[in-house]
């Protein structure tokens, strides 16, 4: 776990990034930063560009223009795994586990990628988060066997075996169960008080509001709101990009 | 009973080349969804780099079994280097692409790869039968068999157990099988998968390498062995699924032993046989025997 969170210093930024995929621009000049220690929760309708923004931070995609910066160094054109190694840790919205491999094998893969880790911290490593989780007693279970749910707080706690500063969390409450989907509110609110930093996308607003100190809203590819809670939740154009005019 | 062990070996042979020539094919397409039509080529590079090799150290005679010691390996890495440079250079541009430019881009590597051999050696076979004698034979149960074939067998073997220990128990296997269930996440903990790639890449081809090295001394190696080769080798993923080391093992087991039975009992028909079960399997399982649809 890091240290506690330094409040005023900016960990990730997008400086006016654009994405288009063919005739649609699906990110359209987005600035958005993210401080150390902060829990944003990033809303807004279907196709508003949450996820692609979320891929241009993590850098499964790169921005047609823009820049993006991790830490105060330049990363647009770094790679996905190169972020990682720097502590950008994700899910995706749908689960992306390896679901050939067991619970264990599937949180073991992160961590093999620090050549200077032994297997046997790796693996003491991993079996404390899936204690944390919860997780520690179906270790040897195919991940394909695993809950929704569970599914969700596995992708959780492999993320975590990069030892990330940054958390970028998409959809982590989609198809959950509620019962769940508190125990994951819990675990990502224990991270947040630990130090990380966390951007979170959902379409929970409950969820969202239980969590996030700030919320930014999109909408067409734009942010349209960014704010606190109670703030966002009173913007009219917030309202209306939800109603849909 | 000795013409029954006799032929059981010829099936074991048979099996361990097609396993090394097919298990090399399965684990390209298994990690990078690559269907490497120029496969059979590479094992042509090996089988023609071995006899050149042969060639130059001991002269027409090359009599010596410790040749195939010394140039084993270097026959397999030349070819696994070759696989190093087409991947990042050939391959990599195309994957964003649609599966036909890889498909017609490894039809072109196979085709100048075989240009390349008949420029450089000749059209003229080169052979090394001189070392498949030197191994002497080998008197068992009743069989006289050539001690070189028995080599061969023990060779397909180890690299069966060589390969299940890389890939299932050191750091890198594990990262290669992340890689092939789902590169995009295994980019997402760090893992680089252009590095996989390229890993994964020359160790197929190294084993294709291999496999026509070993094959030299018994056949040698001539213009064409490549595309013979590399069917005979569909037929072996087709049974025992595509992408599946297991389902190479599997099915080069299954065509080593209907091969030898079909030679000793209705040899018109050998490769015929060999295609319908292929068909068979393409029709009730389309994934092969051990494949993952």
């Amino acid at each position: 776990m890091t240290d506690s969170p330094v409040p005023d210093e900016t960990l990730i930024r997008a400086d006016a990034v654009h994405k288009r995929f063919g005739g649609i621009t699906a990110v359209d000049g987005v600035v958005f930063a993210a401080r150390r220690g902060e829990l944003v929760g990033l809303i807004g309708p279907n196709g508003s560009g949450k996820t692609t923004l979320v891929n241009l931070l993590t850098g499964h995609l790169a921005p047609d223009s823009g820049e993006i910066f991790l830490g105060g160094h330049q990363v647009t054109h770094l790679p996905a795994y190169r972020r990682a190694r720097y502590g950008v840790g994700r899910t995706f919205q749908m689960s992306q586990l390896f679901r050939r491999m067991t619970v264990l094998e599937n949180m073991l893969v992160p961590g093999l990628t620090f050549p200077h880790l032994s297997r046997e911290v790796i693996a003491a490593r991993a079996r404390a988060h899936l204690r944390f989780l919860g997780l520690n007693h179906l270790e040897t279970l195919p991940a394909r066997s695993l809950s929704g749910g569970q599914q969700k707080l596995l992708e959780l706690g492999r993320a975590l075996m990069l030892d990330p500063t940054l958390l970028l969390l998409d959809e982590p409450f989609a198809g959950v169960h509620p019962t769940l989907r508190d125990g994951i509110i819990e675990r990502i609110l224990q991270l947040h008080a630990s130090g990380r930093t966390f951007l979170i996308v959902d379409h929970d607003i409950e969820a969202i509001q239980q969590l996030a100190t700030r919320l930014v809203v999109m909408a067409r590819g734009r942010v349209i709101a960014d704010g606190s809670p109670a703030d966002v939740r009173g913007n009219r154009a917030v309202l209306a990009a939800y109603a849909g005019t | 009973m000795d013409i029954f062990l006799a032929q059981l070996l010829n099936a074991l042979l048979y099996a361990a080349v097609l396993f090394l020539i097919a298990g090399g094919l399965s684990l390209i397409f298994g990690v990078m969804r690559i269907v490497n039509l120029a496969h059979g080529s590479l094992y042509a590079l090996g089988a023609y780099v071995m006899a050149w090799g042969l060639g130059r150290l001991a002269g027409e005679s090359g009599s010596e079994p410790v040749y195939l010691i010394a140039l084993l390996p270097v026959a397999a890495v030349a070819v696994g280097a070759t696989g190093a440079v087409v991947e990042p250079i050939l391959l990599r541009p195309l994957y964003a692409r649609a599966e036909e430019y890889q498909l017609l881009l490894t039809f072109g590597l196979l085709l100048i790869l075989e240009d390349a051999m008949r420029y450089i050696w000749g059209p003229t076979p080169l052979t090394a039968s001189p070392l498949w004698a030197a191994f002497g034979t080998l008197h068992l149960m009743g069989a006289t068999y050539p001690r070189y074939n028995v080599v061969v067998i023990l060779l397909g073997v180890l690299t069966a157990v060589l390969l299940w220990a890389f890939v299932f128990k050191t750091r890198f296997g594990v990262m290669l099988r992340a890689t092939s269930q789902n590169r995009r996440m295994a980019a997402a903990l760090g893992i680089n998968v252009g590095g996989v790639y390229v890993q994964a890449f020359a160790l197929g081809c190294l084993m294709a390498g291999l496999a026509g090295a070993v094959i030299v001394p018994i056949q040698g190696a001539v213009l064409g062995m490549g595309v013979d080769a590399l069917v005979l080798a569909f037929v072996v993923v087709v049974i025992g699924g595509l992408g599946s080391l297991d389902g190479a093992l599997v099915g080069a087991l299954i065509v080593g032993v209907v091969r030898t039975v079909a030679i000793q009992y209705f040899p018109e028909l050998e490769l015929a046989v060999l295609y319908l079960i292929a068909a068979v399997v393409l029709i009730t399982r389309p994934a092969g025997l051990l494949g993952r649809a």
